[in-house]
């Protein structure tokens, strides 16, 4: 099979071994969406979505309708939940025909997600081969739950990844290039003399390893494992391959993002069921008279007429018109925040967002920036997704 | 529309009012404002009642005023208009009494908002005015939602911490000398600077503080005024504006469209203009508020409002004194009980009574804007010499 273009995502902020980590505003579904919009109009041609996760944030999701809608794809398209780690990616790439579009998060730090779309183009995998021996030494209990580790590394090591990649690597020897998705750079040189890695050990690794395969023409063998399981297969880069990445420079996360004072925030999953489309696609209604209403509104506040409204895609990029930050404790609320309301370029339209990726305060009146899918609050248990505004990179 | 009189106007001190139920508080307000009626008023002359109150306590609103009060035999109807309830139920109240309808009118307007913890009914609170899917989980808490509006004025006209600073020290300085206000203390500026932030660029001392209270006011029509006093009040002007309730969906943050729609019909109504007022309540729930209220209200051209503050033009023996009471900085903000208490105050000061008095006073203004910044009532009073 081929893959026509590749996307890479690492969230902004980093913990304090300097591991990349989730936002308070982030989870599986953001990270997918994250990932995956930075395909752009490569994602008309999708016809079906895989999310590959270790770790669902919960086993009866709403990541599905969010990552649709958060891609702007119709929301009939198939969508499949595939619980696993780099193996689990590596089959489902195989497994998939043209015009698919396969997003792996790693929701737990290292955290990343990479999106891959399946179909002609210059990265071909082949020679498929597997090893499975029953290695159950790091296992995810739940979603949400601390990981079990069995308290015997050299077993992962000698009985798991290292036996798996000896039985896989085959002919990785002579000019195949060994990489080896599912252990950590600094282990998987160890195994063998240049072969190398990613921190990202889990769904997200074989396709960041991908990605930086697309840029060498040299032929690989990927190896991706997780416990005593491994699928290979060989990795051919023939032509020029799209590799779009998004990662800013990190920000140290704060020790935690919980609420100083607890507290439910109301939840109406009828009201957000009626505003889901325009919130988490972030559309405008438009009026006859050419007016875009955002949030859309039963009256156009230009006109006055009050007609049914389409829904249309509103453009990302956005500056901001006035911003606060919130550092009184708001109970159930992790402060600080900055809250603005940004000025949509070129539409007229104004948004009313959270400020994030950037220490709070740090974006003042007139920052550039751009509206990005993220999880703006939980309330009674349930998640709220909506648009964030992500400040414009500060050239160092 | 028959001329209409404030005959009475009373209120109880604000505050942290633990020992006292919100029917102890009516009760306590309505006592005040009948025995503030210089002849005197008989319960039962009142013909019609209006009852402000944002967040229901200890039940059924307008029933409780009636209940409370002994109102049984009158029509008792509660105004709900947001942080404008107090202004709001004085306009409601004027137009029963000037439309020919009723000659006496009572308002009373109260909140009660300290008999539950703040954390506990924070959510419930907001819930009253935020949209449930758009706003809401954004944490648009009330000073966010005020300081958007004033971060973009500060941007536009320059304006600094300073200058809201001023405004905070000027309305300490006035409620420590009014037995009514809940902060009875004076501020420095350093202190105003230095206090915790709250939501930038508002500091503790910037917000107004969480208080009890209640306060009433007596409308009469002039073919009865000569019954309760010879030193009436005229209502000459009322209005209520309104604005867009998201933030998204408001056209310019640097001012506040709502003040200046109720501005307009109120002095349309009363016939006069900004220069004529004398003195004025304004709502300062936020110190930058009422900066930018000067302009809203006419009070200054477009941008000079720090100008008027660096010169205490709106300190009392300037050119036009603001909240000589402490204001709601001060004296203190239960929602429905702060526009009556701002009459209360204007009724004394065009009486000639007024603890901070600003000499001759004619023309007085009272002003709330509130909800999502989407509401605002006016109240236009003229004194006895009218
Ligand atoms: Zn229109």
């Amino acid at each position: 099979m081929q893959i026509a273009a590749l996307a890479t995502y690492r969230p902004t902020w980093a913990d304090a071994r300097g591991r990349r980590t989730l936002g308070s505003d982030e989870d599986v579904a953001t990270l997918a969406v994250s990932a995956g919009r930075l395909l752009g109009g490569r994602l008309t041609s999708v016809q079906r979505v895989v999310l590959v996760t270790r770790r669902p944030d919960a086993l009866l999701g709403t990541a599905p309708e969010v990552v649709l809608e958060g891609l702007g794809l119709d929301p009939s398209t198939p969508l499949v939940e595939q619980i696993g780690g780099a193996p689990a990616t590596l089959e489902t790439l195989l497994g998939s025909a043209e015009g698919t579009l396969v997003l792996a998060v790693d929701p737990v730090a290292p955290a990343a997600s990479a999106a891959a779309l399946v179909g002609p183009g210059g990265i071909t995998l082949d020679g498929r081969a597997g090893a499975r021996h029953s290695v159950p030494v790091r296992t995810v209990p739940l979603p949400g739950a601390t990981d079990l580790t069995y308290d015997d590394p050299r077993l992962l090591r000698e009985g798991g990844w290292k036996r798996v990649v000896r039985e896989l690597a085959g002919s990785a020897e002579g000019e195949r290039h060994l990489v080896i998705a599912g252990v950590t750079a600094a282990d998987a040189a160890k195994i063998a003399r240049g072969a190398s890695g990613v921190a990202e050990t889990e769904a997200a690794a074989p396709l960041l390893l991908l990605a930086r395969l697309a840029g060498s023409r040299s032929p690989a063998r990927l190896v991706a494992v997780e416990n005593g399981h491994g699928v290979a297969v060989d990795v051919t880069v023939a032509g020029a391959v799209p590799v779009l990445a998004a990662e800013r420079s990190a920000h140290p996360a704060p020790v935690t993002w919980a609420p100083s004072v607890a507290a439910d925030i109301p939840a109406s999953p009828a009201a957000y069921a009626r505003a889901f489309e325009a919130k988490v696609g972030l559309k405008a209604g438009v009026c006859s008279c050419g007016e875009l209403n955002y949030p859309p509104r039963a009256q156009c506040q230009s006109c006055g007429v009050l007609e049914p409204q389409r829904l249309q895609p509103l453009p990302r990029a956005a500056t901001v018109y006035s911003v606060v930050t919130v550092r009184a404790n708001v109970p159930g609320k992790t402060v600080p925040y900055s809250l603005a309301v940004v000025d949509v370029d070129g539409t007229g339209v104004r948004v009313l967002a959270h400020v994030t990726d950037d220490p709070p305060g740090a974006a003042p009146i007139g920052s550039p920036g751009e509206l990005v899918l993220r999880r703006v609050a939980t309330r009674a248990g349930v998640p709220d997704y909506g648009y964030a505004f992500q400040p414009e990179e500060q050239q160092a | 529309m028959r001329d209409v009189a404030m005959v009475g106007a009373g209120m109880i001190p604000f505050g942290e009012l633990f020992d006292q139920s919100i029917k102890d508080m009516v009760s306590g307000a309505f006592a005040a404002t009948l025995a503030s009626v210089d002849k005197g008023m008989p319960v039962g002359d009142i013909q019609a009642a209006w009852f402000g109150e944002v967040q229901s306590v200890d039940g059924f609103p307008a029933g409780l005023l009636a209940d409370t009060c002994g109102l049984l035999d009158i029509p008792v109807t509660r105004v709900e208009n947001a942080c404008a309830t107090g202004n709001d139920a004085i306009r409601n109240a004027l137009y029963a009494v000037g439309g020919g309808y009723v000659d006496v009118a009572l308002v009373v307007g109260t909140d009660k908002v300290r008999d539950t913890s703040a954390a506990s009914t924070f959510w419930d609170w907001m819930s009253t005015n935020r949209d449930m899917a758009w706003d809401l989980p954004l944490g648009l808490i009330s000073p966010a939602s005020f300081a958007l509006h004033v971060a973009r004025y500060m941007h536009e006209f320059g304006a600094t911490r300073e200058h809201l600073a001023r405004v905070v020290v000027k309305n300490h300085r006035n409620g420590a000398r009014n037995p009514y206000a809940h902060l009875r203390f004076e501020v420095s500026m350093e202190q105003v600077l230095n206090a915790p932030p709250v939501v930038e660029p508002f500091g503790l001392l910037d917000c107004v503080p969480q208080s009890d209270g209640a306060a009433g006011v007596l409308l009469v029509s002039r073919d009865v005024v000569d019954r309760y006093t010879d030193k009436p009040v005229w209502v000459r002007g009322v209005g209520t504006g309104m604005d867009r309730i998201m933030h998204a969906h408001k056209t310019d943050l640097s001012s506040f469209a709502a003040t200046r729609k109720a501005a307009k019909q109120a002095f349309a109504m009363a016939g006069i203009g900004p220069q004529d007022i004398d003195v004025a309540e304004v709502h300062d729930c936020f110190s930058g508020v009422e900066m930018m209220t000067y302009e809203d209200l006419g009070f200054c051209d477009r941008g000079e409002a720090p100008r008027l503050l660096e010169k205490e033009e709106t300190s009392i023996g300037g050119r036009i004194p603001v909240n000589p009471s402490g204001g709601l900085k001060s004296k203190g903000h239960p929602p429905g009980a702060t526009g009556v208490a701002q009459c209360t105050e204007l009724f004394e000061q065009l009486r000639g009574d007024a603890v901070n008095q600003v000499d001759g006073a004619r023309w007085a203004l009272a002003h709330n804007v509130g909800g999502p910044t989407a509401v605002s009532a006016i109240t236009i009073l003229e004194g006895p010499r009218g």
